[in-house]
């Protein structure tokens, strides 16, 4: 993966160009929230540190959790199906836990990461379709996770 | 009896001497102020203490309008109304006593922990309809100021009641029997 320091770097040059500085603000800001929907974010690895610069409260569990499954999305990308990947927003709620999450016709799809050690899947239907709720454990399934969260 | 004092709350609102109905009716409606972001993904903003709805009636005893858990029947709160939208939840099914409630447990350090969420119809002065939906861990009552206290080191539990909150919202539905 790229290194936060360089995407600061890439992030402060392109917000230092006097000419462009407004149009990258504005495409920053607008890539806080989601993913898989911005022009510049092209991969994987710069969508995991620009959730890490706007989160910078992150604990440690946090980062090793949120690394493991974005490597299983990677991996989605690369071995499986790249048009699988489907994007999706985050937040940081009031219990400082991250949410992934995907808001469709269908249902609603989080992933909840806890601070410390709690890492929650759900899926709540917007039918009469069964929900889906289930925790797993820092050494279990990521890539169930990562293929149930682009189900 | 404690009378209504802010004189914005229409009078059919008032408790006033009238008793609480401990029942519900499968087809009620809950009223629910909402910000955006909590209809979008409720996870985001939910906070696990008293949840205060208010409820629709039934039949011939429509307790009130859709927008009236809009007002504010705080005398501290400086507006008569929120700025937010209004979630309407459909009672879908309800336990033998016409009720709501819920159970979950958690095991830690060998010891098992349970917590209830129940639906209460809890009249204020100022509002008859006003009804909460109250957790409990274990004797505890959960409210704001001890949520964090209590529930921090619950994770299933936590989750699964944020899940449960949040399935009525995504769903527009308070349902018994529904559970993942």
């Amino acid at each position: 993966m790229n290194t936060t320091f360089e995407h600061i770097i890439l992030k402060t040059e392109l917000a230092q160009s006097e000419m462009f500085r407004d149009l990258y603000d504005g495409l920053f800001l607008n890539s806080q929230s989601s993913a898989f929907t911005n022009p510049l974010i092209e991969d994987i690895s710069e969508l995991y540190n620009n959730i890490l610069f706007k989160y910078e409260n992150l604990t440690d569990f946090q980062k090793e959790i949120l690394m493991n499954i974005f490597n299983e999305f990677n991996n989605i990308r690369e071995s499986i199906d790249p048009n699988r990947l489907q994007p999706f927003k985050h937040y940081l709620n009031q219990d400082d836990e991250l949410l992934l999450y995907r808001d469709t016709e269908h249902g609603l799809t989080n992933i909840i990461i806890n601070p410390d050690e709690c890492i929650a899947f759900s899926y709540i239907p917007k039918s009469d379709e069964k929900r889906n709720l289930y925790f797993i454990a820092l050494d279990g399934d990521f890539e169930k996770l990562a293929y149930d969260f682009f189900s | 009896m404690q009378e209504c004092s802010l004189p914005y709350i229409p009078v059919r609102l008032h408790q006033q001497n009238k008793l609480n109905i401990n029942q519900f009716e499968v087809g009620e409606f809950l009223y629910r102020r909402c910000n955006e972001l909590e209809l979008e993904n409720p996870f985001a903003t939910i906070t696990l203490t008293e949840l205060s709805h208010n409820r629709g009636g039934f039949n011939e005893n429509i307790l009130c309008n859709p927008e009236d858990v809009l007002f504010s029947i705080r005398e501290e709160e400086e507006f008569e109304k929120y700025d937010k939208v209004v979630c309407s939840l459909r009672i879908r099914d309800l336990n033998k006593d016409n009720g709501y409630k819920k159970e979950y447990n958690e095991v830690k350090n060998n010891q098992t922990i349970s917590c209830t969420i129940e639906l209460f119809h809890e009249p204020e002065p100022c509002m008859y309809p006003h009804c909460v939906f109250r957790i409990k861990l274990g004797d505890v009552i959960v409210i704001f100021d001890n949520n964090k206290q209590t529930l921090k080191n619950y994770n299933i539990i936590r989750n699964s009641l944020r899940e449960e909150l949040a399935s009525m919202i995504v769903k527009r539905q308070v349902s018994q029997n529904d559970n993942p």
